[in-house]
């Protein structure tokens, strides 16, 4: 079996287990438990990853990765990330400091980026509300890091499907 | 991603101070120190009236104003305007902070006076670049753009994200996007004159070892792209 794989990784709550839900083939894989973290805002969270994927015919498939969010799981994200095709930030615009969650994956995923495709998403964006989406790409460019910077609601597999797709751009662009 | 080394983007702003109270000039100083330090643009006080931008205090009298303005302030300066006294933004480019400043707003002002240098110098630059008939250098997208320039152009979004993998001619634009030759110009033209991206200098073309991915099966990754853009039912524009 040949096997692919791209990294949904972001903030506690961004939405990458209902990313990988709304576009796995099969029942996503769920490490969710209930939460002890009163900070985190909802009652179950990823501890381990989440897990879907789709096939690309019979001796090939794309697996999906969803990283726990917490930084205290780093060491996973390092794992997860060897070999990936490219990596989807989900920043939760609801979080008390998105800029700074942003700064924790592009920091920890700096080599996978450099080398392959990511796409930032912002995720419950508040289109009134601070930092603006410019303020994102800023935020960015300070990083010297250039990337796609949009937002998505991750529910709707049109969107999640969108964001695929400016992966895709990217890698294919790259060769 | 081409994150290589961007310091020919680091940028310089040079700035003045006129009609600044004590605690105008104490808290600029400060926070103009402080915003140096968070990855932003370095600002330099020149006690000249030759800067980028010229920073007007709370203590400005109206019967200055219009002298001021009219006999020292040029056109192409921004003015970081810290009174209550109304000024016209017509013909200046205003940055109004009300006083008593406070350090929030003004690093936030900063940060805004620090983009508008970069879309003017990039402006100032677009047009050497425009003259040659858009020559066959490679455009290097700094930043990714604004909801505001993407939504002028439904071709846009993919083009930016062509660009953000890749530095790239416009004949390179043209063939990877498919696209008429006439809109790719006016993208990267427009990119460049409002300081998303630049033309790239020719010590900073990489080698065709680092210039592409690294990614292993290189040879096999297109088709991979195409069975992963069946599977999802993605179609390339």
């Amino acid at each position: 079996m040949i096997e692919h794989k791209i990294i949904f990784t972001g903030s506690v709550g961004a939405g990458k287990t209902t990313a990988i839900q709304s576009i796995s083939e099969i029942p996503p894989v769920r490490t969710d438990v209930l939460s002890s973290d009163l900070t985190i805002g909802k009652d179950m969270t990823t501890v381990g990853l989440d897990y879907g994927e789709i096939s690309l015919g019979e001796t090939e498939r794309l697996r999906l990765y969803g990283t726990p969010g917490q930084e205290r799981f780093a060491f996973m994200w390092r794992i997860l990330a060897q070999g990936a095709l490219g990596v989807v930030i989900l920043v939760d615009h609801t979080r008390p400091d998105p800029l700074l969650d942003l700064a924790l994956y592009l920091d920890h995923f700096k080599a996978l980026i450099r080398e392959t495709a990511c796409v930032v998403v912002i995720s419950k964006m508040v289109e009134s509300h601070s930092p603006l989406l410019e303020d994102f790409s800023e935020f960015m460019r300070q990083k010297q890091m250039v990337c796609p910077v949009i937002q998505a609601d991750v529910r709707d597999r049109e969107q999640v499907l969108w964001i695929l797709d400016l992966l895709l751009v990217q890698m294919e662009t790259r060769q | 991603m081409h994150n290589n080394d961007l310091a020919a983007d680091e940028i310089s702003i040079s700035y003045t101070s006129t009609c600044c109270s004590q605690h105008d000039l104490v808290l600029l100083r400060s926070v103009v120190a402080l915003y140096g330090t968070q990855g932003h643009a370095t600002w330099h006080f020149q006690r000249s009236w030759e800067v980028d931008v010229v920073v007007v205090g709370s203590e400005i009298a109206p019967a200055e104003t219009a002298a001021l303005l009219h006999s020292r302030i040029q056109s192409t300066q921004a003015v970081l305007w810290i009174s209550d006294l109304p000024v016209s933004s017509d013909d200046y480019h205003v940055f109004r902070c009300k006083p008593p400043p406070r350090a929030l707003h003004l690093a936030g002002q900063l940060k805004q006076i620090e983009r508008f240098v970069r879309q003017l110098r990039a402006r100032q630059a677009a047009p050497r670049f425009e003259q040659g008939g858009m020559p066959a250098v490679r455009i290097m997208l700094t930043q990714w753009p604004s909801p505001d320039f993407l939504s002028r152009d439904k071709d846009f979004l993919r083009m930016s994200t062509m660009l953000s993998a890749r530095h790239m001619t416009l004949d390179e634009l043209v063939m990877l996007s498919a696209r008429p030759r006439e809109k790719c110009r006016r993208f990267l033209l427009d990119l460049c004159r409002e300081g998303y991206a630049r033309p790239l200098k020719p010590e900073e073309e990489l080698p065709p070892s680092r210039a592409q991915s690294s990614v292993p099966e290189k040879n096999g990754l297109k088709g991979l792209f195409g069975r992963i853009r069946a599977s999802l039912g993605l179609f390339s524009a």
